[in-house]
């Protein structure tokens, strides 16, 4: 376990945000290749990400906000505290880059699905956002007597707010997760658009995500917040909800049988 | 360019992804190495219109962002409330300071918008660069306003 990478003198790079922004360095580079190569790379698309990026910081820290405001304004601090301090969630990273992206384009009048180039780019990004998360000794998982259970340093365990399992051996559910973002990059890059209508592949891959973290959590080892789920879950449902409405609708509407070009015989 | 392949892109290409367009052109019997030079000119075709959107949308998109920074800013200025009485000193600052970042916004919009027309990678670099930091000045002259007048936080 490695919770700082390297220090220069006063300057301290710790091992998580070293990957965050290896892991966002990585999935932009995909994503303007892609773009690049079916020749979409132009002005609009550079702000769309710049929205992106700015929706997506603003997601990770608000979206489970709401489990902290309760202790900061017990312990008299502002407000702000939250966005500087607060939780931060990939799952409101993705929904806030997603909801800025449909803004932005909309404010833009950017009309073309470009989705579908995030589709390979994110499961990378997050695969090696996940590493950081592993390496700098984040709480792993809820307790676990299989082989591969892990456990935390004594050091690294005081100084959770709380770790539930950090007695004993622990599920690695963040080598859980990067297994599954690898395995859905490995996809995505060998077949290329899962689903023929643009951006569904891009959809499809967060409605898995969605469900997969939803299992995930019950071994996550997070504070329970209500019904059993813990916060992420219950973000997770009207999300996944969206998501299956979608695939419904497309569906039912026969957008997946594509219409048949005139044979080149004909 | 074959017209089969050129109006199958055309009635197809903003729905579906170029891969599975590309796909039922091959099962129907077309030559791929056609259809991908009607892909790519159909792409470039599509490119240079998108490039050159009316300004006003450019206006419109920095405005988000200024917007996205108003927002900030009333969570800044509501946390530095600590002391109930300052209440109406911080409504009456919090207010001035809302319609003058919503016309300096937008007015550097205009400007970048009216700048993108004739010249669009000043543009492009001005909204991405300058807006930004124009904003951040913005917002760092607030709050040290802010706390010249209500104290540090």
């Amino acid at each position: 376990m490695l919770p700082v990478l390297a220090r220069f003198g006063p300057l301290t790079i710790g091992t998580h945000d070293f990957f965050t922004i290896l892991g966002l360095l990585a999935g932009f580079t995909l994503y303007y290749r892609a773009l690049r190569r079916d020749r979409l790379l132009g002005g609009p698309i550079a702000l769309i990400s710049v929205a992106a990026i700015l929706g997506g910081a603003l997601g990770a820290r608000l979206i489970t906000s709401w489990e902290v405001l309760d202790d900061v304004q017990t312990a008299g601090l502002p407000l702000t505290y939250v966005l500087t301090h607060g939780p931060k969630s990939i799952i409101g990273g993705l929904a806030g880059g997603y909801l800025a992206i449909v803004l932005s384009k909309r404010a833009l009048g950017y009309k073309l699905s470009t989705g579908d180039y995030y589709a390979a780019a994110i499961p990378l990004a997050l695969a090696i956002g996940r590493v950081g998360c592993f390496l700098s000794e984040l709480p792993l998982g809820t307790p676990t007597g299989l082989p591969w259970g892990m456990t935390v340093s004594p050091e690294a365990a005081a100084s959770f707010p709380r770790c539930p399992g950090c007695g004993g051996p622990m599920h690695p559910s963040m080598l859980y997760e990067i297994g599954f973002h690898l395995g859905a990059f490995a996809l995505i890059t060998a077949r290329g658009p899962l689903l023929p209508v643009r951006g569904d592949t891009l959809r499809a891959y967060l409605l898995a995500y969605g469900v997969f973290r939803f299992g995930i959590e019950f071994i996550r080892g997070n504070e329970v917040q209500w019904l059993g789920l813990t916060g992420p879950q219950l973000v997770l449902i009207p999300l996944v909800a969206w998501l299956v409405i979608h695939f419904v609708r497309q569906l039912s509407s026969g957008v997946y049988r594509m219409p048949k070009p005139i044979p080149a015989a004909a | 360019m074959d017209p089969k392949i050129r109006d199958y892109i055309q009635a197809n290409h903003d729905r579906y992804a170029p891969e599975a367009i590309r796909a039922q052109l091959i099962a129907a019997g077309h030559d791929p190495a056609a259809i991908d030079v009607a892909l790519a000119a159909f792409a470039s075709e599509r490119a240079t219109p998108a490039d050159q959107r009316p300004a006003r949308a450019y206006v419109w998109f920095v405005f988000w962002i200024v917007a996205v920074g108003i927002l900030g800013l009333i969570a800044l200025l509501y946390s530095v409330n600590r002391n109930p009485d300052k209440v109406p000193d911080i409504a009456i600052f919090g207010a001035g300071l809302f319609g003058g970042y919503l016309v300096l916004g937008y007015l550097i919009a205009r400007w970048l918008s009216r700048r993108m027309v004739p010249s669009r990678a000043i543009g492009w670099v001005g909204a991405i660069l300058l807006a930004p930091i124009v904003f951040f000045l913005i917002a760092y002259g607030a709050c040290a306003a802010s706390v010249v007048l209500f104290g540090p936080v």
